[in-house]
């Protein structure tokens, strides 16, 4: 008899547990329907896959302050640096693909890809959000350097292959790609010397240790402006004009060398979120970049000098085209 | 004069002196908590200078700044996990000091020393700004090889029981040193297909499992019996305030410690830890009793906190005017400028000709600040030690996870922390130095990429160590460093008479 009342309320728990899970997986279908709407329930997390401080790391906190107010839940940045951006890479990869983790990619992701390193493919893992910010890349030598344009420096080059020393950070990464880019699009050979830092790069071409300082457009025109560095060339397609400093110093094209690269800030998510969770993301993304609050801060810090927004559909081709572009050149050493 | 005047009420004026005394105090939070560092620190205010008159955000920031590398000292002596990279010279001297029941003393001289060091680098920076940016740009390659060269050489003094242990204990560290991408070429070494490798070894989870860990292991097989000598560390855990007597007693200590901390500073990309190290060194090479430092020397604390903190003046000149971030907080400091629309370089000295004396009236408040927060949260942290060790060694452990953890938010670098701290405790068991151990690790990455630099520049000669003037001096520093413990024991061993 009283094996007889254990069983049957073992029955009763169990039916009554199923019964319970019924209704909740009928929401659960609905939800699904209703996805653009419910997203996002809980604190979305952006990963930078670089330390605090650096221009990406900025970027991403003033993003997360402005899009906490439209998302409506918190934004939180963690910055995951390691291995020139791979680690934070990896961890996004692994996450869960429902929108509530993105990652901050810059050009260092698209080359990690292009180089094959493990575990690592922005185009396998990633599905793309939106970009936000471009800068271009600038050339530029010491106010007391012997060289004082860029056909100086060519020059020299031809008639000393090898010895004109370019500097940039990180090995195998994005300074390396623009500096043989360039000087292969302009027939000659630089010396590429690696620094851990910006700051260190900064110091050895002002002491003379390096010829050629390299560096995006915002950082650059600091060094311009502090008047320690004469710009000799923009690595664009036409002159950067809406810089006051940067009117009269010539873009590569101009100069018949077919090379032009910046770098990017942009945001991805893993591969498989849903659609309507990125679009609405990239929505999101859009609303921060056109917000009065960003457009002030960005006008301040001179983010802004050339637009940065780009959609998910061309973000997505601009990957394919850039990993090509860096596996030619980076590929073959 | 005007400009003084305008700058003093800049700072003492109510809302920047309240800005500041809060920005010491979570500067000092941040600094003592392993985990949170001066950069973090630094970071998490940002955010809320936005809306401030500039200067005073600035003054704010380098506030905390100062007071970061101040708190560092305390979780390093009171438990042996240092709190900031640049205060893991000062666990040397400062946990054997607590041990002998001198913490409050060991803290007071922490705290001496940060707020000397800070006034010092103020008013280096003040007066010597526009000359001293030059020597931001001597120092290349080379001479950073020097340098890590220089701080390398004390291993002969830390190891001063057993030499050949020591040396064996700093090639390990170079060694692992090379773990990782290698910084010249991108390719990987020695990661046997491990993501978590490819950015190497940190020497922080390393040096909280070798220091931190190990030590409570040892402290529990030492005392499964009791508690040893627990009331003795608590009698004197009062944080206890020096005496100008004291002070001047050693003021070639502080003086040297400055000195180097603000010219390490000056140095683009050379922060608190390196001139932490430099000093320690050359406080051991200069003294006459080197034998016993790691025991507890008074010195051993003093020369490490004055230059962390010297520090934080040194790097404000590189990046006012040139704007050249000179250790890594400089530049998030440097990027709030870029927030503020100002930038840093030559021109902001005319444009906001406030900035420069205002930083200075702000660095020399927020020192002062130090002695009254550094009372405060050093009381506060204190009284951790009243706990039984079974739960003390259960918070150092904690703490010890949650600052590997999050230096990177990986998994991974707490079980590197758990893998060292094996390493620790037989090194200690046996005799090896740990200090040569990190000393290798830490140095050695640097050693090795500024030394790899340079040949590619020389186009593979290496004459251009010693034909760089700087460079050469450093490096003879270094040979004398190394040489001086053998050539103390030679001449006290002729002394006695026995050797011929």
């Amino acid at each position: 008899m009283k094996r007889n009342i254990k069983t049957l309320l073992i029955l009763l728990s169990v039916l009554l547990t199923i019964t319970l899970y019924v209704p909740a997986g009928g929401s659960k279908e609905q939800g699904d329907k209703s996805k653009a709407l419910d997203f996002p329930k809980r604190p979305i997390e952006i990963v930078v896959p670089f330390g605090p401080g650096g221009s990406s790391d900025m970027m991403t906190r003033q993003v997360a302050s402005i899009m906490t107010k439209i998302v409506g839940k918190p934004v939180n940045v963690v910055n995951r640096a390691g291995g020139g951006g791979i680690d934070g890479m990896v961890y996004v990869a692994k996450a869960p693909a429902d929108g509530y983790t993105l990652l901050q990619i810059t050009p260092s992701h698209a080359i990690a890809t292009a180089l094959g390193r493990p575990n690592a493919d922005l185009l396998k893992d990633f599905d793309p959000v939106a970009n936000f910010q471009i800068d271009i890349q600038c050339f530029g030598v010491a106010k007391n350097s012997k060289f004082k344009s860029l056909d100086d420096i060519l020059e020299y080059a031809k008639a000393n292959p090898g010895k004109v020393k370019i500097g940039g950070t990180s090995p195998g990464g994005l300074d390396e790609y623009m500096a043989n880019g360039f000087a292969k699009a302009a027939g000659v050979q630089f010396l590429y010397v690696p620094y851990n830092a910006a700051a260190e790069t900064k110091a050895a071409v002002l002491g003379g240790e390096i010829d050629i300082y390299q560096d995006k457009v915002i950082s650059f025109l600091t060094m311009v402006r502090a008047d320690q560095i004469r710009p000799i060339v923009v690595l664009n397609n036409k002159r950067l004009d809406m810089i006051e400093e940067l009117k009269n110093v010539p873009c590569s094209v101009e100069k018949g060398i077919q090379f032009t690269q910046g770098s990017w800030r942009g945001f991805a998510v893993r591969k498989g979120t849903p659609q309507p969770i990125r679009d609405y993301l990239a929505e999101v993304i859009k609303k921060v970049y056109e917000s009065p609050e960003y457009r002030e801060a960005s006008k301040r810090d001179m983010s802004d000098i050339i637009p940065g927004y780009i959609g998910p559909k061309e973000y997505g081709e601009m990957w394919v085209s850039e990993i090509a572009k860096f596996k030619e050149i980076l590929g073959k050493k | 004069m005007g400009i003084t005047i305008k700058s003093l009420s800049i700072v003492f004026s109510p809302l920047s002196m309240v800005f500041m005394s809060f920005g010491t105090l979570f500067g000092v939070v941040c600094g003592a908590l392993p985990g949170l560092g001066p950069s973090m620190a630094v970071i998490l205010l940002l955010p809320f200078t936005y809306a401030m008159d500039p200067i005073v955000g600035i003054i704010t920031l380098v506030a905390v700044n100062v007071g970061a590398q101040a708190g560092g000292s305390i979780s390093s002596i009171l438990l042996r996990v240092p709190g900031t990279p640049s205060a893991i010279a000062t666990t040397f001297d400062g946990y054997p000091m607590a041990m002998q029941g001198k913490a409050g003393r060991a803290l007071g001289l922490a705290f001496t020393a940060s707020v000397i060091g800070s006034i010092f680098s103020a008013i280096a920076m003040l007066v010597a700004t526009p000359l001293l940016s030059n020597v931001a740009l001597k120092f290349q390659s080379a001479e950073f090889f020097s340098l890590a060269l220089l701080g390398l050489s004390c291993i002969s003094s830390l190891g001063a029981k057993n030499q050949a242990k020591s040396l064996f204990a700093a090639c390990l560290g170079l060694l692992l040193s090379t773990v990782g991408l290698d910084s010249i070429n991108g390719v990987e070494r020695f990661t046997f297909g491990q993501e978590f490798l490819l950015n190497g070894i940190d020497f922080i989870p390393v040096m909280i499992g070798a220091y931190a860990i190990a030590e409570v292991y040892e402290t529990i097989g030492r005392s499964s019996s009791g508690n040893s000598n627990e009331s003795s560390v608590l009698k004197g855990a009062k944080f206890e305030f020096i005496k100008l007597k004291d002070v001047l007693t050693k003021w070639k200590t502080y003086l040297k410690g400055s000195i180097i901390g603000t010219i390490v500073g000056i140095i683009p990309a050379a922060g608190g830890s390196i001139a932490a190290f430099i000093a320690y060194s050359e406080e051991v090479r200069s003294s006459k009793t080197p034998e016993k430092f790691g025991t507890g020397v008074e010195e051993g604390i003093i020369a490490p906190e004055s230059s962390n903190n010297a520090c934080v003046g040194g790097s404000m000149v590189p990046t006012l005017t040139l704007g050249i971030p000179g250790s890594p907080v400089a530049a998030i400091i440097m990027a709030a400028f870029m927030l503020h629309g100002l930038t840093p370089g030559p021109l902001l000295i005319q444009q906001q000709p406030a900035m420069l004396q205002s930083i200075f009236f702000g660095m020399i408040a927020s020192s002062l600040l130090l002695f009254v927060f550094g009372k405060i949260v050093a009381r506060e942290f204190t009284k951790i030690l009243k706990l039984p060790y079974p739960l003390l060694a259960m918070l150092i452990m904690v703490l010890g996870v949650v600052g590997a953890y999050s230096l990177r938010n990986n998994l991974a670098d707490v079980f590197i922390a758990f893998a060292f701290s094996f390493v620790g405790y037989f090194f200690n068991k046996y005799g090896y130095s740990t200090s040569s151990f990190i000393l290798g690790l830490v140095l050695g990455r640097i050693a090795e990429n500024s030394m790899r630099k340079q040949l590619i520049i020389s186009g593979g000669s290496w004459l251009g160590f010693v034909t760089r003037p700087i460079s050469l001096v450093i490096l003879l520093l270094s040979l004398a460093a190394f040489l001086s413990p053998y050539y103390r024991k030679f001449m006290s061993a002729r002394k006695s008479g026995g050797v011929c």
